[in-house]
């Protein structure tokens, strides 16, 4: 009962979310014993916007989880480990550059050692569209409490490019797309229905991801 | 009602077999003028940070010189500290992480190397690298009404040989920037910006070492000459080569970033 009661909750006080997930397949792909991959956020210069860490982390991490789990590099220790030819600055930005990079034996023969088979570059952001409504609160020595609503809506728009460092080329592309309404009604206590749009992002992103690449096309 | 009340009043009541004197009364209203202070201090009183981490070694081929690396009081000692008007005290200690840089640096692009606190006739390396921090700054979201935390830095390297005459400079600027939705307050997120900065200069500086022609002439065992280590360093004439003009673009375009931040910020507090 209790249970059942908790997923009520749960479930009313989580708000729908829509999302799209669409895939471009360039090449065939699959995954060895040994190859792992890489989750890496774009933050080329001298372009201003870049991709949140949480949701790079997201993804890397339920990559890593799950009945089909991948051999997962965390972005950091990559990036230390082949510095520094993948800080904002020096990175490559698209695929034609990267058969040049990988002409530098030590950079190969670290991507080697880590059994990197695949760069994912993740590209987008989570944005807030609109909101409306208000919310006042006040406190008085008797007691306090909020009265009003709510609302704002977030859009997630996301895209990871997926590099082989076998041939320096992409194998595709997958675009993860997903917005919601978030509320907040207020009666003595704020009640907030968050629309979970990052997460719904990331998990769709990384089921796709993992489909992609392990499945190899057929 | 009334029971509400006097619940009220029992609960402010002081305890019978306590005594409450002036002194305890006046002990407790510092304590609370305390609390509410550090609160208020908290919430608007800058970042102190300090980048005591770890940096990577660049993943080169090293080149066969024997570097000396000099480390100068200054160098590891370099604070940068801002008020920043409504935002408060900004202060970063840079210089704690000089050592560690140059360290990592020395093990990726030299044979060997060897850190000294001077500059002084060394017969024991091929040549001497003096590392000088010449400009930093800082900008934060509220200023620049982004997401982002920046901050710019401006290297200058003075590359000596062993006699410690020098050969020549190379002024190199580096940006790092933090998203503040990324990081839990002021002083986090500006620390992140402050290491990117910091690794942003590593990487530049590991890239173009080999194409610098001030660097290739050190690194090639060139003397310097007395007269050339005027206090004033003429900025580094770059030969033409299609990377170095890619450096200089590069260089450019921070040093622009650099200015353009130094006349932003000199307008904010005019």
């Amino acid at each position: 009962m209790k249970f059942i009661l908790t997923l009520c909750i749960t479930c009313f006080l989580c708000a729908c979310v829509n999302t799209t997930v669409q895939e471009v397949r360039e090449r065939e792909t699959g995954i060895q014993a040994g190859d792992s991959v890489v989750v890496i956020g774009r933050n080329n210069r001298p372009s201003h916007e870049e991709t949140e860490i949480d949701f790079v982390d997201c993804v890397a991490k339920d990559l890593a989880s799950g009945g089909n789990a991948l051999a997962v590099v965390s972005e950091q220790d990559f990036k230390d480990q082949t510095f520094p030819w993948f800080e904002p600055r020096t990175a490559p930005v698209n695929i034609k550059e990267l058969p040049k990079l990988l002409e530098q034996r030590l950079l190969a023969d670290r991507l080697n050692e880590l059994g990197i088979k695949y760069l994912i570059w993740l590209d987008g952001k989570t944005q807030r569209t609109s909101s409306a409504g208000s919310l006042a609160c006040s406190v008085s020595p008797a007691g306090g409490g909020c009265f009003g609503f709510l609302t704002w809506e977030n859009d997630a728009s996301y895209e990871a490019t997926i590099w082989d460092t076998d041939d320096g080329k992409t194998v595709g592309r997958i675009s993860s797309d997903a917005d919601g309404t978030s509320y907040m009604p207020a009666i003595v206590l704020p009640i907030p229905i968050i629309a979970r749009v990052q997460n719904n992002a990331c998990a769709s992103m990384a089921k796709q991801l993992e489909e992609f690449l392990v499945n190899n096309g057929v | 009602m009334r029971n509400k009340m006097l619940k009220t009043a029992m609960w402010t009541q002081a305890p019978k077999n306590k005594k409450v004197t002036f002194r305890s009364a006046g002990a407790k209203l510092k304590s609370y003028a305390t609390l509410a202070w550090t609160v208020f201090a908290v919430g608007c009183s800058g970042a102190q940070v300090s980048l005591d981490s770890q940096f990577p070694t660049p993943l080169l081929e090293p080149l066969p010189v024997h570097a000396g690396i000099v480390l100068t009081k200054d160098l590891l000692a370099y604070n940068h500290n801002e008020e920043i008007k409504g935002s408060g005290n900004f202060d970063i200690n840079i210089g704690v992480a000089q050592r560690n840089i140059f360290s990592r640096l020395g093990e990726g692009l030299f044979s060997q190397y060897t850190l000294s606190e001077q500059l002084t006739y060394n017969e024991n390396v091929d040549a001497t690298l003096l590392p000088e921090i010449t400009k930093m700054q800082i900008s934060l979201p509220s200023q620049t009404r982004s997401e982002y935390f920046e901050v710019w830095m401006r290297y200058e390297f003075h590359f000596y040989d062993n006699e410690a005459n020098l050969i020549g400079s190379w002024v190199l600027p580096a940006y790092g920037k933090a998203n503040q939705n990324d990081y839990r307050g002021n002083g986090p997120a500006l620390k992140a910006a402050a290491l990117s900065a910091c690794r942003d200069a590593m990487a530049f500086f590991s890239l173009n070492f080999q194409s610098n022609s001030v660097a290739q002439r050190w690194a090639a065992g060139e003397k310097g000459t007395p007269a050339a280590a005027e206090p004033e360093l003429a900025p580094i004439q770059e030969d033409g080569s299609t990377n170095e003009s890619e450096t200089t673009n590069a260089e450019e375009n921070a040093a622009e970033e650099i200015d353009s931040a130094a006349s932003s910020s000199t307008q904010q507090s005019s």
